[in-house]
């Protein structure tokens, strides 16, 4: 083991090499560190594949199930309103419902084709597979834990109660009597299983009941209710499956002691399962429900995409089950039953010790009358404190590059921008990306209007968005019909970059005004998720934004890009000098560090380029809301990389990167995440903030989210994440400041315009604003 | 909303060998200024110099492109639109009907740009360029282009291009030539050296360049080799040194293309024409004294918009166009030993009488430079032949190639030149039959004004002086002063006034006064 004065010295050099496993031994406490190569995998920390690079990395669908802990740790947050916990708690069901959907379907895709090559990680598809079902099941536990523990009994105090028949007085099951004669029971279709009518298909996600009946004749099971005088047999055992209607929704309110009282839905049906049998014994009833496979494979050499993509999402139905789920009340005969019929492994099976498919308490969570167990209402300010005192957006945007950031500042500034862009007659052209967009999105509206006001309208529509694919081929039909320009990107590339550019015909000459930002073109998750967008017409900008279109269309090589980054066409590079830019300059004393906020950290190049800078002295902070595989805090590897997550209210979404250059600080924003797919697979935007002011608000922003003590959480070198601890400092919830800032900024501006007899047409921001 | 209250919009579209481009311009504060630039592979190059032909597939290409190209232009509602095409279509067996089917499908006309248009074009860039960065150089200077299908050269003489050549070996169809050596020797850098050197030593190039100090060579390789030389873009050039491309070009001298696209992260196309433009720079570069290249941005699409957008500058590139095709054909006078004082002298009165009359005749700008080209290379045929110096006259300018001037130019120029006070002009004459119908006017009419200034300088003594020009009572009347007997000048104008009156429906008159008196 090198002593101190050496390993000092190999520091100091920054030329020290991570060879040694003592080094990587120390940094891992209490971790039973292997010394042989095969037990270094099991540990689920292992070097990177090539012996010149022994980096660790950590597994990318294990430090995802981490994430969604943490989301869970927000259910289980007392300072929470119950109903926000709720909501939490559904939302970590349909995490895992998409992540077995997609993750854990492709990881049992490779172990049934028996591919056993290790991943970056060191797994094999089978270790990893194994390791994946054992984190999921305690994970699981965790969620009905706090189902069952922490949710339900505050609810109750709250005067929420759900109960079930077996609970409930005559008023009560006179009431769900009364609703299961009328409104379930019609829609209601036992299907029953033997010989000649086999398992039925069930849908992706659906909530099923399994019945087991003893069935007197098994001829007469079939032919039940034709000859009632046939004489009855000896009694054998049957199945039917009773869907749930996934078009009622899940729970009931029926009259109660309580404020409210709910009952589920399964557990009405179940209590009157006898009215779909009659005539047979109903052994037991067990709710159950299956998740699966729904990669979708696309050809995008087929000559139609759109045709393609409709045929593959049908084809997402019928994907291979991946996920069983049963409650712990399902007898052991229906359960056998079920794993044979589905074909499920063992691993597969996840029973549930409550009711199944926690998705509904995300729907839960909006009961009508009890906003004191929610959040306060975020209002978002309109206008944004940077379009105060302007009506007219282009004269807002001439005057100087402006920033909003969501959901604090309304989205409506984006939406008014394509709007005024629509109706302005000197506007030309407008063209935009959409990835993912709301029902009724008035963007999409604003696009039409423009169409049929004469503008050329170009969008970008992304068919491949997962599971939007749908809602994208009807927005791009509807655009079309409109006289629109729908196109639908590049072969091979998913277009995920968000951008927004209107061409204008003014008096010096054709101007070109953008949006640029972290988040879809979507003003309901505009609500729900942060992001930033930049509004700019600096020419740069305007000729790289067009060289990106063209590009896009097809109808030109991609261009040299001036000011933005885009991948695939030199993202990457460009990431990767601006690190080691920090690093060299680290090695020449001059300032260095990086800050860099994203949703998922998993590039491999990026990572190993992230500890060859801890290594040269480069402090680096990392905001990661989810996937991490990079260990911060090794010795010899990391100790200068430290790593939050920051989960809360609103889903962080923003990309921010800040690189001190030297001691000329350069910070850019995007659309990419420092994984794989965006940096080599997709189109995707990254732009440097060039405005001094907007740039001071950038560091401002990232400096509040890294100063973040409540929804913050730190990853340790075990990899576990921990709360930070306030030490006597204040407690700051980034999200929290965020909004009381855009809220104190327009309150102080509408106040200055009031007191103002001149009622000046705009308040400009001054540039020694600190606050965001 | 008044159109004319928003600055012009423009749209040049330049198909070349290899991609088919498109600028999208504007004038902003008197400037250019480049709204799009788009660029979209179409390998035009690629089947021309291989088969002669345009394929249906690649014109389908072009189709596409083109058609891009055109809803770029809708979303800037570009009140101009100009397509251009060079060397490749202008040489492809079926370009007529490869233009008609870019008319028939995208309503372009596409104008088929000569390559001494062409060429001039790139170079008024150049020197436009260079003077706007103050490195024009004040003394004698190489310039070239290196383009797909021909290289151009070019002497500057600190004022003005003074010569010029082309040589139609150009790096795409050196390709074609080096992809069949590379089959069956391995010493293909040898070969394509010796290649080139055989092209470009002809004409006394080698003589003239000798003493050359200063080399401004542009081409689309040119960004390439200077990335790979680490020389940077700045001041709107690059500036190459003579040594480090060298360097280069001896790096991989003996390597493939493929091996040199993997090694330097190049397609394989780009590592061919980087190996075949490396080694026609150096070829060139060897004939001089330089040890710096200047290479300035120089894009013939942004001089054709520009004179688009800016009327003035279209009158200034007009005037740099009048001065090298002049400057040039004075070279080509002197190498056919044309006797100056006799050409300028003719020109003089052709002008004064051409200027009389233009503006009743439409005549235009051009035909006036065509006339004055038909003065300074009349005589070129007696360098030829003595007793048929007309008719090799006719041959020679016919087939000279000045930077600028289109074929027509110099084959009206050649028609005008063909005849003196001994040969009026036979409209029976297939080289004037041949002509159509609205040339065959002008040249009757430039060539009816040549033969009266010729004839005035029968003796080549320029006898008369303070020549007037000037219109009497519907009679052209040359008037001038002399000492000298006019005889001889005064016969030959008597043959040649019958033609002029015959051709301008205005009689002629010459009027001499004596000096002495």
């Amino acid at each position: 083991m090198p002593d101190d004065k050496e390993k000092n010295e190999k520091k100091k050099s920054g030329d020290a090499k991570v060879s040694s496993m003592e080094n990587l031994k120390e940094s891992i406490p209490g971790a039973a560190f292997p010394t042989a190569k095969t037990d270094v995998i099991a540990a689920g920390v292992k070097p990177l594949e090539k012996p010149e690079n022994p980096y660790p990395y950590y597994n990318r669908e294990l430090s995802w199930v981490d994430f969604d802990a943490r989301v869970l740790d927000e259910a289980y947050e007392t300072e929470n309103p119950v109903l926000e916990r709720c909501r939490f708690l559904g939302i970590t069901g349909s995490n895992l419902d998409e992540f077995f959907m997609v993750r854990v379907a492709g990881v049992q895709v490779q172990v049934d084709h028996k591919y056993n090559k290790r991943d970056v990680s060191g797994l094999t598809p089978e270790q990893l597979y194994k390791q994946l079902s054992e984190k999921i099941h305690d994970f699981s536990e965790k969620q009905y834990s706090c189902l069952r523990r922490s949710i339900l009994p505050t609810l109750k105090h709250e005067g929420i109660e759900f109960i079930r028949p077996a609970k409930m007085n005559e008023k009560q099951l006179a009431f769900i009597r009364s609703y299961f004669d009328k409104v379930l029971f019609p829609v209601l279709t036992p299907l029953a299983i033997d010989n000649s009518r086999p398992f039925p298909f069930l849908a992706n996600k659906s909530l099923n009941i399994c019945v087991r009946l003893s069935v007197a004749d098994p001829a007469e099971f079939e032919n039940r209710g034709k000859d009632k005088k046939k004489k009855a047999k000896k009694p054998q055992e049957a199945f039917a499956v009773v869907q749930v209607p996934g078009i009622i929704q899940r729970f009931l309110e029926i009259p109660g002691e309580a404020e409210h009282t709910y009952c589920l839905l399964e557990d009405i049906i179940i209590c009157f399962m006898d009215r779909l049998f009659e005539g047979n014994e109903i052994l037991s009833c067990s709710p159950f429900r299956m998740t699966r496979n729904s990669d979708l494979e696309i050809d995008e050499d087929a000559e139609d995409l759109l045709i393609e993509i409709r045929e593959s999402i049908k084809k997402r139905k019928r994907g291979k089950p991946v996920r069983l789920e049963l409650m712990s009340s399902c007898d052991p005969a229906t359960a056998k039953f079920l794993a044979g019929q589905l074909e499920v492994r063992k691993e597969a099976i996840y029973v549930e010790n409550g009711p199944l498919d926690l998705t509904l308490f995300s729907k839960f969570a909006n009961i009508e009358g009890e906003d004191r167990l929610r959040y306060p209402k975020l209002t978002p300010v309109n206008p944004p404190a940077d379009f105060w005192g302007y009506t007219d957006i282009f004269q807002a945007i001439r005057d100087k590059d402006r920033m909003v950031q969501h959901p604090y500042e309304s989205f409506d500034a984006v939406v008014n921008f394509v709007r005024q862009a629509a109706e302005d007659p000197d506007v030309l052209a407008i063209k935009e990306t959409l990835y993912r967009v709301s029902g009724h999105s008035p963007i999409i509206a604003a696009l039409i209007r423009a169409a049929e006001n004469g503008k050329q309208v170009t969008v970008l529509v992304e068919l491949k968005a997962r599971f939007d694919e749908e809602n994208n081929i009807n927005w791009a039909l509807k655009l079309e019909q409109a006289g629109c320009h729908v196109i639908y990107g590049l072969v091979g590339l998913k277009t995920h970059c968000k951008i927004t550019l209107v061409v204008r015909r003014e008096e010096d000459g054709i101007r070109r005004y953008l949006h640029m930002g972290t988040g879809n073109y979507n003003d309901s998750t505009a609500r729900l998720y942060t992001d930033i967008g930049m509004f700019t017409c600096r020419e740069p900008f305007g000729m790289d934004a067009s060289g990106l279109f063209n590009f896009l269309s097809g109808y030109s090589r991609p261009p040299v890009f001036g000011e933005m980054i885009v991948a695939p066409h030199g993202m990457r590079d460009s990431f990767e000098a601006l690190i080691r830019r920090e690093t060299e300059n680290a090695k020449k004393g001059l300032p260095s560090g990086i800050t860099a906020k994203v949703n998922s950290l998993v590039d491999p190049g990026i990572i190993n380029l992230l500890y060859d800078a801890s290594r040269a002295g480069v402090t680096i902070h990392l905001i990661v809301r989810g996937i991490c595989c990079l260990i911060p805090g090794l010795v010899g590897v990391s100790e200068n990389i430290t790593v939050i997550s920051i989960v809360g209210q609103l889903l962080e979404h923003s990309r921010i990167f800040r690189f001190e250059n030297g001691g000329n600080p350069r910070i850019f924003m995007g659309s990419a995440d420092w994984m794989p797919r965006n940096l080599d697979r997709r189109v995707e935007l990254v732009f440097p903030i060039l405005d001094e002011d907007l740039k001071k608000r950038a560091f401002a922003i990232l400096d509040m989210m890294w100063s973040d003590n409540v929804n913050a959480r730190q990853m340790m070198s075990n990899k576990d994440y921990v709360h930070i601890e306030h030490r006597g400092r204040p407690a700051v919830n980034s999200q929290q400041e965020f909004i009381r800032i855009a809220r104190e900024k327009f309150d102080r501006l509408k106040a200055a315009q009031s007191a103002s007899p001149a009622h000046p047409k705009e308040t400009p921001r001054s540039a020694d604003e600190d606050e965001i | 909303m008044k159109a004319n209250r928003y600055p012009k919009v423009a749209a040049l579209i330049d198909i070349g060998s290899s991609e088919t481009r498109m600028q999208i311009a504007q004038i902003r504060k008197g400037k250019l200024n480049r709204i799009e630039a788009l660029s979209y592979p179409v390998a035009l190059g690629r089947d021309v110099y291989s088969t002669g032909r345009v394929s249906q597939a690649t014109v389908r290409e072009l189709i596409k492109a083109l058609e891009g190209f055109l809803n770029v232009i809708r979303e800037y509602a570009a009140e101009e639109v100009a397509a251009v095409t060079t060397n490749a279509l202008r040489r492809a067996e079926n370009r007529g009907f490869v233009l008609d089917q870019v008319k028939i499908r995208t309503g372009l006309d596409v104008m088929v740009l000569e390559d001494n248009e062409e060429k001039s074009l790139i170079y008024y860039e150049m020197i436009r360029t260079l003077r706007e960065s103050d490195a024009l150089p004040e003394d004698t200077t190489l310039f070239s282009f290196v383009g797909a299908g021909s290289v151009g050269i070019a002497f500057y003489n600190g004022k003005t291009m003074y010569d010029s050549m082309t040589v139609p070996t150009g790096a795409l169809q050196l390709g074609e030539l080096f992809r069949s050596i590379q089959q069956t020797t391995d010493d293909f850098g040898q070969v394509i050296a010796d290649y080139i050197h055989s092209s470009l030593t002809y004409d006394n190039l080698e003589v003239d360049c000798r003493n050359i100090r200063n080399v401004v060579f542009t081409g689309s390789m040119i960004s390439v080799i200077a990335a790979m030389t680490d020389c940077p873009f700045t001041g709107n050039m690059y500036r190459i040194p003579v040594s480090k491309m060298r360097d280069l070009y001896d790096q991989i001298r003996a390597e493939r293309p493929e091996s040199i696209a993997l090694r330097y992260k190049l397609s394989t196309r780009t590592a061919e024409m980087l190996y075949l433009s490396l080694a026609l720079y150096l070829s060139l570069v060897s004939f001089t004294q330089a040890d710096t290249i200047l290479s300035p941005r120089s894009d013939m699409s942004d001089c054709l918009i520009r004179s688009i957008l800016l009327p003035a500058e279209l009158e200034s590139y007009k005037e740099y166009q009048h001065d090298i095709i002049l400057s040039c054909a004075d070279t080509t006078a002197r190498f056919y030993h044309c006797n100056k004082a006799n050409s300028d002298y003719i020109r003089d009165i052709s002008l004064k009488m051409f200027d009389r009359l233009a503006g009743q005749q439409s005549l235009s700008h051009r035909d006036r430079m065509v006339l004055e080209l038909a003065c300074v290379l009349h005589e070129c045929g007696h360098a030829v032949s003595a007793r048929h110096h007309l008719q090799s006259g006719y041959d020679v300018i016919r087939h000279t190639d000045l930077i600028g001037a289109t074929k027509s130019d110099m084959l009206l120029a050649a028609t005008i030149a063909r005849y003196n006070e001994l040969e009026e002009p036979d409209m029976s004459d297939p080289q004037i039959s041949s002509l159509p119908e609205d040339i065959r006017t002008k040249a009757a009419k430039l060539t009816a004004i040549f033969r009266i200034a010729n004839a005035l300088d029968n003796t080549h003594t320029e006898k008369l002086s303070d020549i007037t020009v000037r219109m009497r009572e519907e009679t052209i009347e040359i008037s001038g002063r002399t000492s000298e007997n006019m005889y001889l000048e005064n016969y030959a104008f008597k043959q040649c006034a019958a033609y002029f009156t015959d051709v301008f429906g205005t009689g002629i008159r010459l009027r001499v006064r004596n000096a002495l008196k």
